[in-house]
This record gives structure tokens, sequence and C-alpha cells, in this order.
């Protein structure tokens, strides 16, 4: 390919050589397929899922890995927030009522007593557990599988509100790049150019070594 | 391009069995130290499988595969990671049972390290894109878009990096037959 190379003629008969060269050893790639097995066990069983169906086992899998790997690979660039924070209420004197958003009856603990106060109500309303790492890529996912899926079946409307309940939970979730993309081309499925391409310069700011970029740009560009 | 929805599957599987090896190579001839290859090669992996719905089955896999290795082993070079501090003797063990029948070894050995030594004259920006374009005939138009250069920069690079790499393979030839 690159034959005007100024290499002489030794030098490229190295090259040659070493091009064939094969380093990895046996038993290495037998312990990483080891390591990897979640993912590559996903793979064998993915049959003739679709392309979202398989990208949903391939970061299952990752997560797996990531996870197995001490949940600082693939996950490493977001601290992820807590989805609810714990409410904690304290209210003198007592009692208090304390009505919890949306929630089953909340559960009420007596604080320990302060000499010369009355006793503080701690009343703690009942949240969901929040998400570690992995349930957290896994809902962020699902949600943008549900895009793919939707564009997949021609409906990029739903695409669009499958999008939009990524950007509202996971603002800036390990999908992000993924949700830029899905959004950009439901954007162009409808015929929304301009939006598709102002999102498409976004993401390319945003993420400039996106390797799902060019796509994008290229889907951008497609509409006028 | 083909939309992602157009496009045929490639199971990990697949990519895991035909290329570990290609990418375990790319990332030690990217400067990679024995010692991480195989965890580098793990996570060049995950990410893979977490893209691989976009790949586009069009386009030659060991471009696409190289790119990965690429920005691991500049993340690697970044971090300047040194997890052990020494080197088992089992790779050197593992290695020698890779290389080719008896009557060939010594060659092979030879060439190799004589290409590694000499790679490893070139800092790593010259040597990304040696690699790239000298021993994975990728077009400099295209390293340069992975490593986020202008084409005359990564042409440049090229330019040096033969003339670096020629020179270091000189000398190092020289000195073995001194020995």
């Amino acid at each position: 390919m690159n034959a005007d190379s100024g290499l002489p003629p030794d030098v490229r008969a190295l090259l040659d050589a070493e091009r064939g060269h094969v380093e990895m050893p046996t038993a290495a790639k037998a312990r990483l397929a080891r390591r990897l097995s979640p993912s590559l066990h996903a793979s064998a069983a993915s049959g003739a899922k679709t392309i979202g169906g398989w990208k949903a086992i391939a970061l299952k899998g990752a997560l797996v890995v990531a996870a197995a790997a001490g949940g600082t690979f693939a996950l490493r660039h977001e601290r992820a927030p807590r989805e609810q924070p714990a409410l904690s209420v304290r209210v003198a004197p007592p009692p208090v009522a304390f009505v919890a958003p949306a929630a089953p009856a909340p559960e009420i603990v007596r604080a320990p007593e302060v000499a010369s106060a009355p006793p503080a109500v701690v009343v703690r309303a009942p949240v969901a557990k929040p998400l570690d790492a992995a349930e957290r890529l896994e809902a962020e996912r699902k949600l943008l599988d549900e895009a793919r899926d939707a564009l997949q079946r021609g409906e990029p409307e739903r695409a669009l509100e499958a999008t939009d309940r990524h950007a509202a939970r996971f603002a800036h979730g390990t999908l992000t790049e993924e949700r830029y993309a899905l959004r950009v081309r439901a954007l162009v499925r409808l015929g929304r150019g301009v939006e598709a391409r102002a999102l498409a310069s976004e993401m390319a700011s945003r993420f400039p070594r996106s390797f799902l970029l060019e796509g994008v740009q290229r889907d951008a560009e497609t509409i006028p | 391009m083909l939309r992602p929805a157009e496009r045929a599957e490639v199971p990990f599987r697949e990519v895991f069995e035909a290329h570990a090896a290609y990418v375990w190579t790319t990332l030690r001839r990217l400067g990679v130290e024995e010692r991480d290859v195989e965890d580098v090669t793990h996570e060049t992996f995950v990410k893979i499988a977490a893209h691989l719905a976009e790949y586009d089955p069009s386009r030659p896999i060991r471009a696409w595969l190289f790119v990965f290795a690429l920005r691991q082993a500049r993340d690697y070079k970044r971090l300047a990671r040194r997890r052990h501090e020494v080197v088992g003797a089992l790779d050197t063990e593992e290695t020698a049972a890779q290389l080719p029948g008896p009557d060939d070894v010594v060659a092979a050995r030879e060439t190799h390290a004589l290409v590694a030594e000499a790679l490893a004259c070139l800092d790593w920006d010259k040597r990304a894109v040696f690699v790239a374009c000298e021993l994975e005939e990728l077009p400099v138009a295209e390293v340069a878009e992975s490593l986020g250069v202008s084409r005359n920069t990564a042409a440049s690079r090229l330019r040096l990096a033969r003339a670096e790499f020629t020179k270091a393979v000189r000398r190092l030839a020289k000195r073995r037959e001194q020995r």
C-alpha cells in the first residue's frame, strides 16, 4: 500500500517478514477467552438476533466483564449519581406528618433522645434502591435498545421518545454517544434535517473521537 | 456506508477467535509491554464488544480493530501503567511455543527481535503512524483520522519514522554482527 515508501528493499523485506509474525501465546488466548466468556457465550447464543439484540448482548457481556474486572473499565468515565437520594427529614416538635412522594407508608424511626430537647422524629421516605453501575448501564441500554428497535420498525417518533427518556434519566450516561447517534438517525427519518445536523455538530464537539461520528454525520447530510 | 439496521451481524466470538492474536501483536508493536499486553488486549476486546454493532462489514475488519488497539495503546502510554515489576518466565516459554518449526525458529525470532527493537527507538507518535502504514498498510489519511491529526502531520511523521527506523535497523544489525 505504501509502495513509494522510500524504505530500502532490505528494510522492506524485514517488514514483510515481520508482518506475518504472530506473538500471542496459546495459553494467553485461552485465559483471555475465559475472561471474556460472558461476551463470547452471549455471542454464541445470539443466533439470529437483530443488530439491536446483538448489541444488547454484547453490552451485557461487556458489563459482566467490567464488573468482573472490578467495574473500573467500561464504566470508569462516569461516576453514577444516586438515582433518588434517600430522603431524611428531621422535625420538632413531634409528631410530624410527612407524605412521601408516590410511595408506600413511610418508615418512621425514632431518633435517640437529646436532653432538654423534644425527641426528634426521623422520617425516611421509602425510595428505590440506587442503581449500581452495572444496573445503571443495563437501564441505559434498555432505553436505547427501545429507540433502536423503534427505528428498525420505522417508528422514529418512538425512537425520539425513548432517547428523550434516556436523556432525562442519564443526561451524562455511559451511552450518551449512542443516544446522540440514535437521535440524529431518528431526526433524519423524520425529515428534520436542520435539527439532525445541529445535533450531529453538537455530538462532534462533545465526542470528537467517537466511533459513531462518521456515520452520524453522513446520515445527517442525507437530507436537505 | 450502510446504516446499522442494514448491516450483517458479526458475532463477537468469531471476531475474538480470528483476531485476538492480531490485536495482541498490534498492541505489542505499538509499545505495550509484554507484562501488560494480556490485560490491555482484554480491555481492547471489552471495548470492541461494546461497539461491535457499529462495525460496517463492508470495510476491512482489521483496519477497524486496529483503531481500537491504537487508542488503547495510546491510553496505555498516557497512563504509563506499570502494574507488575517482574516479568515471569512463563511469558518467554509461551512465546517460544508460538514460533514456527525448529528450522525457522532462529530466523523468525531474530527478525522479530530486530523489528521490535527498531520500533522501540521511535517515539510513540512516529511509531503509531509507522506501524499503521508500514505493517498494517493502512492509508495515511485513515491513520491521520484515527490519530486525530492532519494528513500532513501524519505524512510527516511517517517520513521521519521511516528514516529513523531504517537507521535503527542498520545500527542494530551492525551491533549484532559484532557480537
